[in-house]
């Protein structure tokens, strides 16, 4: 017999998100994953504001990664307005991205951290060693981006402040100790996560899915074809009851749904192959800590970063030119797309972020799975329900 | 009642010390001795550009430059460069005391900047008569001398506050006159000795000469260690009497400046700094009742 | 003192703490967690139980002290019942935040966005009257630093009151964008120039003319979090400081 179960308020992920599922004799058949966050309107908030101050404010959609926004939302707008930006600050921003990646995955396995310990005093150990790691990304965050959380260096045309070689030098020489800190940390993470799979007698492949993937670039970002998304709105074929609560789009990518995130990255830039499920994904976002961080003493130790970063010149469009700027955020591929007038006034925002395209993924890896393990399936994906109802 | 005794306008101290340097500023090189030294990895204050003053962070001791002027402004807006990118944790901090106000603010909450809390190590207080801008510094001298002129150097001579100009000459700045030029936060300032820091500094007449008022167990410990590492290069003696004195009867006429304005806006019903009967009362009781001597000092 | 009987139970000394996410972007509880090993620590003295992203608790249980962040929706009906809820169930709320103290950037929101366009009010908490007498503290911030955070639930931990007092003072206050900084200091002749609004502006909203020694306020880059206003020290000033009385 067939028969609706409707979760509001999943625990142990960001924000407020439900789940709608068709079970037979607790199989799931057909479930819907979706947020239920207010949609604060970052889109249109936007309109008639400078163009200068959409950094700032895409910032504030996210709380986990914001950085990603701000990088997006500056990319899209130089497009849109044909504006140069010194290689330099193209790099620190990939830098920038790169450690709010590793912040904000470390920040995951200290939410998943309730399911993976059985016991209090393993838990906070366990807490105690990522934040150490953490406070290394924020310091980062606070010494190039200006803030831990949003950080207001990226600008438009740049980074506004140089770093000097001694900051640079500074964060080189705690890198290779950290690396130690987060491989130590990521082994734990590991055989946690295999006590929780035994312990909760769950299948190796739970989650696996048949969803193609999306993704830009391994590290910073790509480029897309903005015309390639296409969108479906809760009100089309959601439930009655939900048709005027669920607050994200469901995005296409030519017309299909994607999965986007580190495992799209490893699959589509690294050549891996998938074995499917959300446990590798777990495991996948753990490895692209190691190889953020090692791209991170890359780029820091091959660039200066001590001279001008920013290109100043104000941002002024033709009112017609979409600017899409692309970002690879810890959870996928973020996209903002813009168009400024000839004032310099946004007459045009749009926002894709990597959950919304997510949503799709986690409904389909949730069918034919054990209704009592939907909401693994759900948190291995790292929702940020905020971001998707911007 | 209010008594403008010394306790009350220079605030308690240890010992008041005349410091001298062969032909430097004394400030300038206690400072550049404790950077050489590691007693401190930056100083964060008003430094100069082309002969004017801005808020500076020096990281090194061949660095150091001390603006000889009292336009100490904006200093705070370099707190976060030095704490959250820079990670400095042994700062030192030369400024007049309205710019501690808003750095012990930040200590005590961490609001506005992170981490400041343990980041300071020292903090020297300038003895300030109330700042002026650059523009109201030629009006002012302006009024005194009758001449356009620029200001070199302000130090404390007998009795009152002197301005050297760019032709060489000492010129005394009548308080009345001073009152009406400066800041006009500065005319409701009752803490002008810096009270709450670990020295207070007094530039002298002679260039190469300084009051080090110490007030705090680390200002004393401090001067001591800069002492021993490097003997002779800073001379200090204990200051004449009269040296404290002369200082005390400038302040004196001012606060009473100060306090004639405090009560004229009361009477007008505006909000009052430092004083009671404001709209924000409650968080001013600190500085409620300017009555009686029962102090109590803390540093951070 | 206000609390001091009601909140501490002798029974429990463990305070049970809660995080509750209104309209906002997580950020604050992240902030909390940017205290990194403190936060541990603090984690391990009081009970942490109720947040959606860190506990699996459901419902929300009794909460001594309720940490609130983000601004209410009007249209959204799970806010709604959240308020009363919240109402019904918290002894005390501390508004964290710029958005759940002075609507911080929801401020700006205007609605009409997909899926749902109706989405377009939001109320910063403070403005509640059904949780008037219970919300005690508002942090300004947008973020509130982490050091800011710690701080604070240190003293609501040791009950120090010099400390608590201006943020119980921010809870009912409305001033929290450059312009009033400009209105309060500035305009009223308190400006000393020193520049702490300047370094505590998250979004660089202000910056500082030499010239003048004045802060100068942008207001497109402001996103109405309070933090200038509440670091100024001419606001209300630090204990301890000289006392005379």
């Amino acid at each position: 017999m067939r028969k609706v179960v409707k979760i509001e308020g999943i625990p142990l992920t960001e924000g407020y998100s439900g789940l709608h599922l068709e079970v037979e004799s607790g199989i799931i058949k057909k479930g819907v994953y979706f947020a239920l966050v207010p949609v604060r309107g970052f889109e249109t908030l936007l309109l008639g504001k400078d163009a200068k101050v959409a950094p700032v404010i895409t910032s504030r959609i996210c709380g986990l990664c914001q950085i990603t926004h701000s990088i997006a939302s500056a990319r899209a707008i130089e497009k849109a307005c044909g504006i140069e930006v010194p290689p330099e600050a193209q790099e620190l921003r990939e830098v920038l991205g790169l450690t709010v990646r590793v912040y904000n995955n470390l920040l995951h396995q200290i939410v998943v951290s309730e399911d993976l310990f059985p016991d209090k005093i393993s838990q906070l150990d366990f807490i105690r060693k990522v934040q150490r790691v953490r406070k290394f990304t924020g310091e980062i965050l606070e010494s190039i981006g200006g803030e831990i959380i949003h950080s207001p260096n990226i600008v438009v045309g740049g980074i506004s402040e140089p770093v000097e070689e001694f900051v640079r030098e500074r964060i080189l020489s705690q890198i290779d100790s950290v690396m130690e800190k987060l491989e130590t940390s990521f082994a734990e993470f590991k055989e946690a996560l295999n006590g929780m799979w035994k312990r909760e007698g769950l299948p190796e492949d739970l989650g696996k899915h048949e969803t193609s993937f999306f993704a830009t670039d391994r590290f910073y970002a790509g480029e897309v074809d903005f015309n390639d998304f296409s969108f479906i709105t809760p009100q089309e074929f959601m439930p009655e009851d939900l048709k005027s609560k669920v607050s994200n789009l469901f995005p296409l990518y030519r017309g299909k749904p994607v999965e986007t995130g580190p495992r799209a990255r490893k699959v589509l830039f690294e050549g891996y192959k998938p074995k499917g499920g959300v446990k590798e994904l777990h495991i996948l976002r753990g490895q692209e800590n190691l190889d953020a961080l090692k791209r991170i003493k890359e780029i820091l130790e091959r660039g200066r970063f001590n001279g001008e970063l920013w290109n100043k010149r104000a941002p002024v469009g033709d009112g017609e030119t979409l600017g899409v700027g692309v970002h690879e955020a810890p959870r996928g591929t973020n996209v903002h797309a813009v168009k400024v007038d000839k004032s310099g006034k946004i007459v045009y925002y749009k926002i894709i972020v990597p959950t919304e395209l997510n949503f799709s993924a986690v409904s389909s890896a949730l069918e034919g799975e054990r209704a009592a393990w939907a909401e693994f399936i759900v948190r291995a994906y790292d929702p940020c329900i905020v971001c998707a109802a911007h | 009642m209010l008594s403008l005794n010394e306790r009350f306008l220079l605030g308690s101290y240890k010992k008041v010390f005349l410091a001298k340097s062969s032909g430097k500023n004394p400030i300038k090189v206690f400072f550049k001795l404790m950077l050489k030294k590691g007693l401190i990895d930056g100083i964060l204050t008003c430094g100069e550009e082309e002969g004017r003053p801005v808020p500076s962070l020096f990281l090194k001791a061949e660095e150091v430059k001390i603006s000889l002027l009292n336009r100490c402004f904006g200093v705070n807006t370099l707190l976060k460069r030095a704490v959250q990118k820079y990670r400095l944790s042994k700062l030192a901090v030369l400024a007049p005391s309205c710019m501690f106000d808003g750095l012990n603010k930040t200590q005590y909450f961490g609001i506005g900047c992170n981490w400041t809390k343990t980041a300071v190590a020292l903090k020297v207080g300038l003895l300030c008569m109330g700042a002026l801008t650059e523009t109201a510094q030629i009006a002012e001298i302006t009024h005194i001398t009758g001449k356009r002129k620029r200001v070199k150097r302000v130090f404390f001579g007998s009795g009152a506050l002197y301005y050297e100009t760019d032709d060489g000459e000492s010129v005394e700045v009548p308080p009345r006159v001073h009152h009406s030029y400066t800041l006009t936060a500065c005319r409701y300032c009752l803490n002008m000795s810096a009270k709450g820091t670990d020295i207070t500094f007094v530039p002298k007449e002679n260039p190469e000469e300084g009051l080090f008022i110490v007030r705090s167990e680390r200002g004393w410990y401090t001067l001591a260690q800069v002492q021993k590492l490097a003997p002779g290069e800073l001379k200090l003696k204990a200051a004449p009497k009269e040296e404290v004195e002369s200082i005390i009867s400038c302040l004196r006429e001012k606060t009473l400046l100060n306090i004639n304005d405090i009560l004229e806006r009361i009477e007008l019903g505006l909000p009052v700094p430092k004083w009671s009967d404001n709209k924000l009362r409650k968080f001013y009781r600190a500085w409620n009742s300017v009555e009686d001597t029962n102090l109590e000092e803390e540093v951070f | 003192m206000f609390f001091r009987d009601k909140l501490i139970n002798e029974e429990e000394p463990k305070l049970k703490i809660g995080f509750l996410h209104f309209s906002s972007c997580s950020g604050c509880q992240v902030a909390f967690l940017d205290m990194f090993e403190e936060a541990v620590e603090i984690l391990d003295t009081v009970e942490l139980v109720y947040s959606n992203m860190l506990t699996r608790q459901r419902e929300i249980p009794f909460l001594d002290v309720a940490f609130v962040e983000g601004a209410l929706c009007l249209e959204d009906s799970h806010h709604i019942g959240l308020i009363k809820e919240l109402a019904e169930k918290s002894k005390l709320i501390v508004a964290i935040g710029g958005c759940a103290s002075f609507g911080g950037v929801r401020r700006l929101s205007c609605g009409n966005q997909l899926p749902q366009p109706q989405h377009q009010s939001f109320v910063p908490i403070t403005e509640i009257e059904l949780l008037k007498g219970k919300i005690k503290y508002a942090i300004p911030g947008c973020p509130p630093n982490p050091s800011l955070l710690y701080s604070f639930l240190l003293a609501l931990l040791e009950l120090n009151d010099d400390f608590l007092q201006p943020f119980e003072f921010m809870a009912s206050s409305k001033d929290a964008s450059g312009f009033d900084v400009i209105a309060e200091v500035v305009n009223k002749g308190f400006c000393v120039g020193c520049g702490t609004c300047a370094t505590a502006c998250p979004t660089r909203a202000i910056s500082y003319n030499e010239n003048c020694g004045k802060p100068t306020f942008n207001p497109s880059m402001c996103v109405h979090c309070g933090s200038c206003l509440a670091a100024c020290p001419q606001s209300f000033k630090p204990y301890p400081q000289p006392v005379y009385s």
